[in-house]
């Protein structure tokens, strides 16, 4: 491990990235502002040698730039994960790969590490995109609070601050780095919201493909499971399994009282088709519910490598402990998003009954 | 070094924590061994930190973990468990109602060479209908599933070797279990009846709505008792069940269509059974060796799933 660095700033790079300059510069120059050595992780998205060559071009010469590449592109999402990883600052901040936002907005997230906060995202106000984008975002954004418990605003916004504490602890599993937050105030760690200027939106304009919409539905869908079922995915299991094999059973059983009784004047059992169904549900249903059993064997076996908790500090006998962190109240301009110590279920089953 | 560690769990007991901390420590200056205690703060937020300080400051023995937030009673004792420095453990609660005075008698439990001691709250100073009924039915069941013969799986109260405790995994609701999963690699348990006084100050954590969490749990808990070393025999006893059916509906339908006329459910109902039954055979079969699969490719295995042998030398 090479030495630390007071501030990382990571960037995810599809492309390559016309502004780079301006950014390097201008971001670099808030930093030593405030008397930061820093450092620009560029993480290289499967660019290619042109493109790359290209991006290169635009680096300001001597700015303290370490890139990462990846020959194919992998996303942006864990793009940003190994970028975290390879950054040595104290805070990490991720930022947009173009001017999208006022640099000098950076101070604002910087102010709220240092004084209380573990993690902190933006929030762009007010926004600059159309109406139509403006208005699914907000839904996106409410449907997730809302279904998170995370009173946040702004959950694809590019600009996140996060102490060191966050990488080390709530990125270990996985490459979830677009729930930061969420995962973070689950693990109890403090989350904070600023405001931050939207300048102006590049590309996309309009409505967004369906392709958005199925991967945002797959990620509130991955979401679900990191969160909630993970340690006990019987939970979830043995609840659609065996609403589908009690489904299955009320129509055997109401077809064999039918046959019996002769309600329905439909003859035999061998006229009704829907016995088939009832029977496949039923078959189903044991299907599902043994999947949870499998599940619940694969997270026994490898629950030794879990820990489900996370520690604040621990304290030796007889030794008075260095104050905690000063200031309990919240400055001006940083919207507490989660007050952290709610006792809500640690592993609920909000979502299953 | 330290040879008992008690780790006490806590959730907003600003109220209690503080007489039982003080009697703990009367009780363990009398017991014969190097004792530590550990409290977990499970993300108190009523001032209990500021009353466990003012113990840390005075004793030579408290430590104070405290976690970021509330995660639950099974996640703070496994913190609790992780941090613990001795070779015995008891665990008790925060509230008050366990009593420090038990102590001696489950170590000396221990010493007659059990690995682990659970507690009975025999004289339980809890209502009937809420908390005793529902716990007395739970506690035939789990004796049943895990064939450990116990009156009171809930009792916080219990004392473990260290090294069997290390061998159990502990996530989300598991506390309950220990004592079948500790017996399931081949931990020797007994029980001791302890004192239970009732709640002193704070309200009970639980609450009646959980049957359908500790059903599930117990379902899975049988499967893992039995089965965790291998997966295969319970899938494949699932298998064979489910295939016999197959051949026996299968068996039926042959007989009543050529030989005599038994039942009129033979040319659709009886095959579609049959068939329904066959693939539900081959995969439960599947499913046991993707289990296999799940298992053998761990490399942490060593020690997960393995029984542990006492070992006894005659020289």
């Amino acid at each position: 491990m090479s030495r630390p660095v007071d501030v990382s700033a990571v960037l995810a790079l599809s492309d390559d990235c016309p502004e780079l300059e301006d950014i390097i510069r201008q971001y670099g120059a808030e930093f030593a502002d405030r008397g930061f050595e820093h450092e620009f992780v560029l993480v290289l998205d499967g660019l290619g040698d042109q493109r790359t060559a290209r991006l290169k071009q635009r680096i300001p010469p001597g700015a303290p730039v370490r890139m990462l590449h990846f020959n194919q592109p992998f996303g942006e999402e864990r793009a940003l994960a190994c970028g975290y990883r390879e950054s040595r600052g104290r805070f990490v901040v991720s930022l947009p790969g173009y001017l999208q936002l006022d640099p000098g907005d950076i101070h604002l997230v910087l102010d709220a590490l240092d004084q209380r906060f573990d993690l902190v995202a933006g929030w762009r106000v007010p926004r600059v995109d159309p109406v139509a984008n403006r208005f699914q975002s907000w839904l996106y954004n409410r449907g997730m609070s809302a279904f998170t418990g995370v009173q946040l605003h702004d959950l694809n916004c590019g600009l996140t601050g996060m102490r060191r504490c966050i990488i080390d602890e709530v990125l270990v599993e996985g490459n979830a780095s677009r729930f930061l937050p969420v995962l973070a105030h689950r693990q109890g760690f403090r989350v904070g919201e600023v405001r931050v200027r939207h300048l102006r939106e590049r590309g996309r304009q309009g409505f967004f493909g369906l392709g958005v919409y199925v991967r945002r539905l797959l990620d509130v869908v991955a979401l679900l499971f990191l969160t909630r079922f993970t340690r006990k995915p019987l939970r979830f299991f043995g609840m659609a399994g065996g609403l589908c094999a009690l489904a299955g059973l009320c129509i055997c059983g109401y077809l064999y009282l039918d046959d019996h009784y002769g309600w329905s004047q439909l003859g035999d059992l061998r006229n009704r088709a829907s016995l088939v169904y009832g029977v496949a549900l039923i078959v189903t249903g044991i299907i599902i519910f043994s999947n949870g059993l499998v599940a619940e064997i694969i997270i026994f076996t490898n629950a030794r490598n879990v820990k489900d908790y996370t520690l604040e500090r621990e304290l030796p006998p007889g030794l008075p402990h260095e104050p905690a962190p000063p200031d309990p109240d919240a400055p001006g301009e940083v919207h507490v998003a989660a007050v952290t110590a709610t006792t809500d279920a640690p592993d609920g089953m909000r979502g299953a009954t | 070094m330290v040879s008992l560690s008690v780790i006490i769990p806590v959730f907003n007991e600003r109220g209690s924590i503080g007489s039982l901390l003080a009697e703990l420590e009367a009780t363990l200056d009398r017991v014969p061994l190097d004792s530590e205690v550990v409290v977990v703060d499970d993300g108190s937020s009523d001032g209990t930190q500021e009353v466990l300080d003012q113990h840390r400051l005075g004793s030579g023995r408290l430590r104070v973990l405290r976690l970021r937030r509330n995660f639950g009673q099974t996640a703070a004792m496994a913190a609790g468990f992780h941090a613990a420095r001795g070779d015995v453990f008891i665990t008790m609660d925060g509230d008050g109602q366990n009593d420090p005075t038990d102590i001696p008698g489950l170590l000396a439990d221990l010493a007659r060479g059990y690995d682990v001691v659970s507690g009975w709250r025999r004289q339980r100073a809890d209502s009937f209908l809420a908390r005793r009924l529902p716990s007395q039915a739970a506690n035939r069941l789990l004796s049943e599933i895990t064939g450990v013969r116990l009156h009171d799986f809930g009792c916080t109260m219990k004392a473990y070797r260290a090294s069997f405790i290390r061998r159990v995994n502990l996530y989300s609701d598991m506390h309950r279990f220990i004592p079948g999963l500790a017996a399931a690699v081949g931990a020797r348990v007994a029980e001791r009846e302890v004192n239970h006084h009732p709640r002193r100050q704070g309200k009970s954590k639980y609450g009646l709505g959980r049957t359908y969490k500790l059903l599930t749990d117990m379902v899975v808990l049988r499967m893992l008792v039995r089965f965790a070393g291998q997966p295969l025999h319970y899938f494949g006893l699932l298998a064979i069940t489910t295939f016999g059916m197959a051949l026996g509906v299968t068996f039926l339908a042959f007989v009543d269509t050529t030989a005599v006329r038994l039942v009129n459910y033979t040319t659709v109902v009886m095959p579609s059974v049959a068939v329904l039954a066959f693939c539900l055979s081959f995969y439960f079969l599947m499913t046991g060796l993707v289990c296999e699969l799940a298992l053998r490719s761990n490399p942490t295995r060593e020690g997960a799933h393995a029984p542990m042998a006492r070992l006894e030398v005659w020289s």
